[in-house]
């Protein structure tokens, strides 16, 4: 090369001229939007100048925990060895003894997969702004498939708090609606009323069992007895139980131990689960969304086939029930129906039988009949209906409806026996918490006056258009409060009144850590209703299904990236108590929600100490110092970690050395603490025992104080606030579902002709994701492909080979899956799983993604209930081929 | 004539020339004043001078650029190309870090951000905004090269053996075991996006460009050029 040079034939000296200016002019071009391109001089020095390029990367790191902090229902630890920001490998409890009573609290596939959420392709790096928005000419039709272009966190917040000036003054009250608390904290401080969407997403009509005197499986953990106690059961007869699919890990752990000591299972389900393979269950195949007929017709059972108490506890009915009979009436109802004499046909002529059941839900009346028996009072029974059956629209008496169930038999208050719902929040573990999180004090916050209307998620996008929408707050004011708290919250409505509907002039959006377009019915509605507001803000770790159609998206830190906080307890199994620190710094310009808020406050004025005033580190210090682990007698307290004055200066943070447990920098670098459990030891729980025992000593808190067939305030409650014009009486009475199997025939009438969606569709949990996150984690997107079930006859009926790509239509919208053909389906029955990230052709205006809420619909009756699990659709085999999800980009590319 | 001291001269020069050019093509948003530095006679004679071959239809396109720099709506067509391909938030047809490539994850910060962490130490450097960033993006890892690049042409000028020597040889080093194992993927994962009128083909030019750095950095070495005194 050099001779080359040698023989050039030009002015050496006008070349270095021209190279010399070019080079001055190159250099001299400035790098907008943040230095992240530049390099600077390094703090550290300058190593030996031309030292050979070798790794040595992979030493020198530090363990730290990450346990998982989704929303699953296993909450299983995740530690990760990080160097220098980088995550090296990960790894999970492999310190603790593993056994059938104890378990380690392994990771899954997802947990495995934590580190994609910090360190993702895809991750938002800087505030964006979507390029055909301006505050003058909006362009809102664009929402979903502009071009981008990066803003800095200066011109975001101007953009942000100009247009919410514009929009607050304009229209006032609830013009701003909100998905997720993400923003609440700043509009509660500019003393802006807005709505925040709520739902009751998984627990479907379990939303509010407080008022039966029940917990549910997830704010409350004293639903059902302890694991340990279900080892004395006989049976296990459970509704719609897959926690293998659903939560992986310790639940299902759990149930195998009670098999393994000999308890038989009994599951109904549309599907033959992994959890009845593994538990080698009885499956009884029901009809999605008809639990209730089955339950009511076992009811009908027991009181048919009973002799003198052969099969009912009328004991325990006598002493601790009412509404089932004349004989026991509770003094506040309004009409003198009792539950027995409904199931037995006096009211409407239609006797509950198993073969009444059999034409609703597809299952053999004989089976309903043995079934019912083995729930008679002579059996150790456990009936758990876990939150599936109820996301059914219609089904608000169903929780009470099974409780009246088990309580025929006596199966409440008892060892052996339990009745409740479950989920995996509690990874299958009832009773009260063994080890408790601290509190981490006041952050010394000030607030304002903006306050939430609550807007039910099914009536959301139909709101945005313009109607009218039920602005009740007690459904989940009453999901919060719980069995002790329901009262309370009911004192403060009028129930003798209809709630009034109202309208609100929406015209920003504002979504933050909740997943609308993909966990809210009616996404195709969602669609249209984000495409007409005036203004789209989004904040988030991706660009989400929801986050795409923003015209403003704000980058977040994970947890990874914040000074560390308890995984919520209240989802959490009560034997652990998981820990997270933060470990990494921010990802490129991504700063926490309070941040955000912060930045935008401060273009209204606001200081940055109204949102604290104690750090971050403090509070978590405070928290981790005061929480406390329960001691061998089951009844005394002490502290979960000792602290010494060196740690308290490690951690630069005031407060006290304390004896503990385990030091805090051990439990801290675990990042998990488990209470060991053995057969026999002081930390059982037998739910309602006391109550069993002395009903008049101990009333649950219900209105009567026993448990309630018959239960006026449920009724009151769902005739004054609810979304349906008919109305409930106080017993449970079966309704024919809106989407479910009665509408599959042309009018409902069953046995009739077909109507135009034959197929009942579910959305099984699934494992690629929970709920919404990880969809985009390229490693899952390959193991777990999200294909959709069909059953090997219906599949066949239309032509449909395993892999075909399917398109599954319902009245509402369309989506596209490969099929995967099973026999372990009911035929009728089709399982499109739960979560995906919608993705819209714009020209067909199907979706791409399999998304189950891309084709249900906005329909709110009763308390609001999700109903998306049963869905009526026609699938079809289709034109073209979909690729494979690991194929696809994680997020939309543009023609 | 020249002789073989002014030749390596030339040849330290255009190269510093083209890393700072090139660095700045993937570190901000193309304007006006790039596209004219990037298509000017300098440039073109700067990868002649180096013997990098420019094929034919890069060429050509180079020439229309120059026509268009004071388009000011094709130039905010480069500016939507550059957001697609190299910010995001949508999904980005040529991801430029080297652990996608490297370390086929779809992760950043992954083992190979560390590797190249230490090269810039043991010249001490550090991105301007770490640990935030990646350091192992297409735009840092140009700079690196655009600062030896730069130190190799100063000591040279200052006479400075150490420092040249030093400069040369990490250069050396940094492509072999960095950029040359990943932007040769890049260019070609680029060049399947279709439309797009600028970066695949200046990722095609760097490609070039990088592999024949490589050529000029062994006859720099090999030939001991001493510097100037």
């Amino acid at each position: 090369m050099i001779e080359d040079v040698l023989n050039a034939k030009f002015s050496r000296r006008d070349f270095l001229k021209g190279t010399l200016a070019a080079t001055a002019a190159a250099a001299g071009l400035g790098i907008a939007n943040g230095g992240e391109n530049r390099l600077k001089a390094s703090a550290e020095g300058t190593a030996p100048a031309g030292a050979p390029v070798v790794s040595d990367a992979a030493e020198g790191g530090k363990w730290v925990a990450a346990p998982c902090w989704h929303n699953c229902g296993g909450k299983c630890l995740v530690r990760a060895y990080v160097k220098d920001g980088v995550i090296l490998r990960q790894g999970t409890d492999s310190f603790n003894t593993d056994d059938e009573v104890n378990r380690q609290q392994r990771a899954c596939l997802r947990g495995f997969s934590q580190q994609y959420q910090a360190r993702g392709l895809d991750r938002l790096k800087y505030p964006m702004k979507r390029k055909n928005w301006s505050p003058d000419n909006p362009n809102p039709e664009l929402r979903g498939q502009d071009e981008w272009e990066r803003i800095s966190w200066d011109e975001a917040a101007t953009y942000i708090h100009d247009e919410i000036e514009r929009i607050n003054s304009t229209y006032g009250d609830n013009a701003i609606l909100t998905f997720g608390g993400g923003c609440s904290s700043l509009l509660n401080k500019l003393n802006i009323n807005y709505l925040n969407s709520w739902t009751t997403s998984s627990w479907g009509t379990w939303f509010a069992p407080g008022v039966f005197g029940w917990g549910d499986g997830c704010n409350y953990y004293d639903c059902n007895n302890d694991r340990l106690d279900f080892m004395n059961c006989d049976y296990v007869v459970a509704f719609g139980y897959n926690p293998a699919w659903a939560a992986l890990g310790n639940a299902t752990n759990y149930a195998v131990a009670w098999k393994n000591a000999g308890v038989k299972f009994i599951i109904f389900d549309p599907i033959y689960t992994d959890t009845s393979a593994i538990l080698d269950a009885q499956w009884v195949p029901i009809r999605p969304g008809t639990d209730m007929a089955a339950m009511m017709a076992m009811s009908y059972v027991l009181l048919e086939e009973d002799k003198d108490g052969s099969l009912i506890d009328w004991d325990f009915l006598d002493r601790c029930c009412v509404g089932q009979d004349k004989d026991h009436m509770p003094a506040d109802v309004k009409s003198d129906e009792n539950y027995f004499d409904y199931l037995r046909g006096e009211y409407d002529g239609i006797p509950k039988t198993p073969e009444w059941a059999e034409e609703i839900t597809g299952v053999p009346a004989d089976t309903l009949r043995e079934v019912a028996r083995i729930l008679g009072k002579d059996n150790n029974v456990a009936l758990l209906s876990s939150w599936a059956s109820a996301r059914t629209y219609d089904t608000e008496q169903l929780p009470q409806t099974a409780i009246a169930l088990g309580a025929m038999g006596g199966h409440i208050g008892k060892s052996g026996n339990s009745v409740g719902p479950t989920a995996w929040n509690h990874t299958n573990n009832f009773g009260p918490r063994l080890v408790k999180a601290g509190s981490g004090g006041s952050s010394g916050a000030t607030g304002g006056t903006g306050a939430a209307t609550p807007i039910c998620d099914n009536q959301i996008w139909k709101a945005v258009k313009g109607e009218a929408f039920n602005p009740t707050g007690i459904f989940t004011a009453l999901n919060d409060a719980g069995p002790d708290g329901w009262k309370d919250v009911v004192s403060g409505y009028d129930l003798t009144k209809k709630v009034e509907y109202i309208k609100a002039p929406i015209k920003m959006i504002w979504t933050t850590n909740k997943a609308k377009l993909t966990t809210c019915e009616g996404a195709k509605e969602g669609v249209e209703a984000m495409r007409s507001v005036e203004f789209v803000v989004g904040q988030g770790h991706f660009l989400t299904a929801t986050n795409k159609y923003a015209d403003i998206v704000l980058p977040i830190t994970t947890n990874w990236e914040r000074e560390g906080s308890y995984v919520w307890e209240g989802y959490m199994n009560r034997d652990i108590l998981l820990i997270n620190r933060g470990m990494l710094d921010p990802f490129y310009e991504s700063k926490s929600d309070d941040e955000a808020m912060m930045t935008i406050g401060a273009k209204f004025g606001l200081a940055p100490e109204m949102w604290g005033t104690v750090s971050e580190k403090q509070r978590l210090f405070n928290a981790v110092a005061t929480s406390t682990v329960i001691k061998e007698d089951g009844e005394s307290w002490e502290n979960l970690v000792s602290i010494t004055e060196d740690d308290i200066k490690e951690w630069g943070v005031e407060g006290e050395p304390q004896e503990g447990r385990v030091p805090i920098a051990k439990y801290m670098e675990d990042g998990l603490y488990r209470v060991d459990r053995h057969i026999g030891d002081n930390f059982g729980f037998i739910h309602k025992k006391e109550f069993r025992d002395d009903p008049e000593g101990h009333p649950i808190t219900t209105t009567s104080g026993k448990i309630e067939f018959a239960c006026q305030a449920w009724a009151d409650i769902l005739n004054s606030q609810g979304y349906s014009e008919e109305e409930y009486s106080a017993i449970p009475k079966y309704r024919v579902p809106t989407q479910g199997y009665e509408e599959t025939f042309v009018d409902g009438k069953l046995g009739g002709e077909k109507s135009e969606y034959p197929l009942q569709c579910i959305n099984p949990h699934y494992q690629r994701r929970s709920h919404s996150i990880f969809d985009n984690v390229p490693w899952l997107r390959e193991a777990c492909p999200n294909p959709v079930f069909l059953a090997k006859k219906d599949a066949e009926a239309r032509g449909i080979a395993d892999g075909d790509t399917v398109k599954i239509a319902s009245k509402y919208g369309e989506t596209l899956r490969k099929a995967y053909v099973t026999a372990r389906l009911m035929p009728g029955v089709v399982g499109l799983p739960h979560g995906p990230w919608i993705r819209v052709d714009e020209k067909t205006g199907i979706d791409q993604s399999g998304s189950e809420n891309y084709i249900t619909g906005q329909v709110a009756r009763g308390l609001g209930c999700s109903g998306y699990n049963t869905l009526n659709v026609e699938v079809s085999k289709y034109s073209e081929e979909i690729p494979d999800d690991k194929d696809v980009p994680q997020t939309i590319l543009f023609d | 004539m020249i002789d073989r001291n002014e030749a390596c001269e030339l040849l330290l020069v255009s190269r510093n020339y083209l890393y700072q050019l090139l660095y700045k093509a993937f570190a901000r948003e193309p304007d006006k004043a790039f596209l004219e530095l990037l298509t000017s006679e300098t440039t073109r004679g700067c990868f002649e001078l180096l013997g990098v071959g420019i094929p034919e239809e890069l060429s050509a396109g180079l020439t229309r650029l120059r026509g268009k720099a004071d388009d000011a709506a094709f130039t905010e067509r480069l500016r939507e190309e550059y957001t697609r391909l190299f910010v995001g938030p949508l999904e980005m047809d040529a991801p430029p870090w080297e652990s996608v490539y490297v370390g086929e994850e779809g992760m950043l910060f992954q083992e190979s951000t560390l590797q190249v962490r230490a090269c810039y130490h043991r010249f001490g450097l550090l991105p301007e905004e770490y640990p935030r960033v990646a350091d192992d993006s297409l735009a840092l890892e140009l700079g690196f090269m655009a600062e030896l690049a730069r130190r190799a042409a100063d000591a040279f000028g200052a006479g400075d053996a150490e420092t040249l020597d030093a400069a040369l040889r990490g250069a050396r080093d940094f492509l072999k075991e960095h950029l040359l194992v990943w932007v040769p993927l890049l260019a070609e994962r680029a060049g399947k996006t279709g439309t797009a009128p600028l970066y695949p083909q200046l990722l095609r030019i760097l490609d070039s460009f990088l592999k024949q750095d490589r050529e000029t950095l062994n006859d720099l070495l090999s030939e001991g050029v001493h510097a100037h005194d």
